[in-house]
């Protein structure tokens, strides 16, 4: 890979990019709901751009299992959402969060411009829009689990080499379907059908992922297995996740998909400048 | 083996009467949840007592069968993705050579949905040797549906469910351990359904039957129960 596209935007191999997190949800586990009214959701947006977003994700069902949410609540959450990001960001990139093609569909409609699949292929028609569209799509691991249900008792002969089966299966499938080879992105899906032994290592081992040439999207933001290294709750997993974020962008991810954009904004630049891939942003010291 | 427990592994022979010379003469039935196996253990141990009672209550039935042969019978998921054995079987053995067991073990698996086929081979399997007493180790576990936490959220019927087969255990009833609805059993994610239906099958009308203990830390329904011929 020599670089790819998301929106209007075609960014280098080596690029690490922010993408917020925007939940139409009154559930989700780490906001638990501030996002849920429209405005609210709004100024989330404007927060997370002055903060360096470049992508905004947005979603309207929470991962984790409950209240059933049929696709017509689904779309009555996002879609008119991202019809407002679109006209109000021009240049934003804006991912919705999904797994169903008729959602997939409506908000490609209304100028989404990535299908983040994070149930790893639940609907197989969700790649044929994105390619009907000519949008992105994320795929990802999931250990073959059902959309919303967590993980039990999961296990792997190579938990990297599964990884690498389905996420790159899927997006030779996506690219055979009509998808811009340049526009999909493959994603280890930390915690989705893996205990932290897994989820660890798959961090551990992320080069493996990056060394596929697909670019590698990575959502560690307050995980359980950053929790559960640091006997953490939510609400006190930054510091962890901010120390996964650093060790994915050295070996090489491209997108962080986060809660706190700010914190993730200054890691990923740091990063990126010890790589020799950025300038520092001022340097008098001694050179007066 | 990083657990080693004082006072638990086998002390020598405890007869208890006549012990009976052939067939399955008693089961002893366990938790089965993956944390305790020292691979997945981090720096807390969080199911060292679970574990432990496990072994202590193992330590006590084999020393009144020193001669016994044990057959691990354990449910696995159909089509695993990987090549490690089922985690109850592996939680058997762990067990088993916690307590020191030197004797002989023979591991009979089966699918966690397993049809009647299936059940039917797996008691044959336990069979297999009929001069030999046989004692059954059978890690399996109940509904992982009994909380909103559980592993696999809230279902309201998990309880009732759970309860049953708790009964049944209580009172040695393999009828009602037969009578269990494979379908909603496995809706629950009772994982244990198929290995108390070898349970039932191979150890009817138990002589005597007890719950030792039985928990849900974790949204899990754990279960220490013993039967005897």
């Amino acid at each position: 890979m020599v670089e790819f596209r998301l929106g209007r935007h075609t960014y280098a191999a080596h690029s690490r990019l922010v993408m917020a997190i925007v939940n139409r949800t009154p559930d989700s586990f780490y906001d638990t709901g501030a996002t849920w009214a429209a405005d609210a959701a709004k100024d989330r947006v404007r927060q997370v751009v002055d903060e360096g977003a470049d992508i905004v994700d947005i979603g309207g069902i929470k991962a984790a299992p409950g209240a059933e949410i049929d696709a017509a609540e689904e779309m009555s959450r996002v879609v008119d959402f991202v019809g407002w990001v679109r006209a109000a960001y021009p240049e934003l990139v804006i991912s919705v969060d999904t797994w169903r093609a008729e959602v997939g569909r409506a908000v490609c409609a209304e100028g989404a411009d990535l299908l983040n699949d994070a149930w790893g292929g639940a609907d197989p028609d969700l790649p044929s829009v994105a390619a009907e569209f000519g949008v992105g799509l994320v795929c990802t691991h999931t250990g073959g689990v059902t959309p919303r249900t967590r993980p039990f008792r999961m296990e792997y002969d190579d938990v990297v080499a599964d990884i690498l089966e389905s996420v790159v299966g899927q997006a030779e499938r996506a690219v055979a379907v009509g998808v811009a080879r340049d526009r999909i992105l493959i994603d280890p899906a930390h915690d989705f059908g893996k205990n932290t032994w897994h989820s660890l290592e798959a961090t551990r081992r992320l080069g493996e992922l990056v060394g596929t040439g697909w670019p590698v999207l990575v959502s560690l933001s307050n995980k359980d297995f950053v929790g559960e290294t640091l006997d953490r709750p939510v609400g006190e997993r930054l510091t962890g996740t901010l120390a996964a974020t650093a060790i994915s962008s050295w070996l090489g991810a491209q997108v962080y998909r986060v809660h706190e954009v700010a914190e993730t904004r200054q890691v990923l630049d740091m990063v990126s400048t010890i790589a020799g891939e950025r300038p520092p942003a001022i340097t008098t010291r001694g050179l007066q | 083996m990083g657990v080693r427990m004082a006072g638990v592994g086998m002390t020598g022979p405890v007869t208890e009467g006549a012990e009976p010379s052939s067939g399955v003469i008693a089961a002893l039935v366990v938790p089965s949840p993956p944390m305790q196996l020292p691979e997945y253990v981090g720096a807390a141990d969080p199911a060292a007592a679970i574990r432990e009672r496990s072994a202590a209550a193992l330590a006590d039935l084999l020393a009144r069968h020193p001669k016994a042969q044990v057959v691990v019978v354990s449910g696995r998921e159909r089509g695993a993705r990987h090549t490690k054995g089922s985690v109850g079987e592996r939680v058997g053995r762990l067990l088993l050579a916690q307590v020191g067991w030197a004797g002989s073990v023979r591991s009979v698996d089966l699918p966690f949905d397993a049809c009647p086929d299936e059940i039917e081979a797996a008691v044959a399997a336990v069979a297999g040797v009929p001069a030999s007493a046989t004692v059954l180790l059978i890690p399996a576990d109940l509904s992982a549906k009994r909380t909103e936490k559980a592993p696999g959220h809230l279902d309201v019927r998990a309880a009732a469910v759970d309860d049953g087969v708790l009964a049944a255990l209580a009172s040695g009833d393999d009828a009602a351990l037969r009578a269990l609805d494979p379908a909603l059993c496995a809706d629950l994610w009772l994982t244990g359904w198929a290995a108390l239906q070898v349970l039932a099958r191979c150890l009817p009308q138990p002589g005597s039957a007890r719950v030792v203990w039985s928990g849900d830390p974790y949204g899990v329904l754990y279960v220490l129960a013993r039967w005897g011929r």
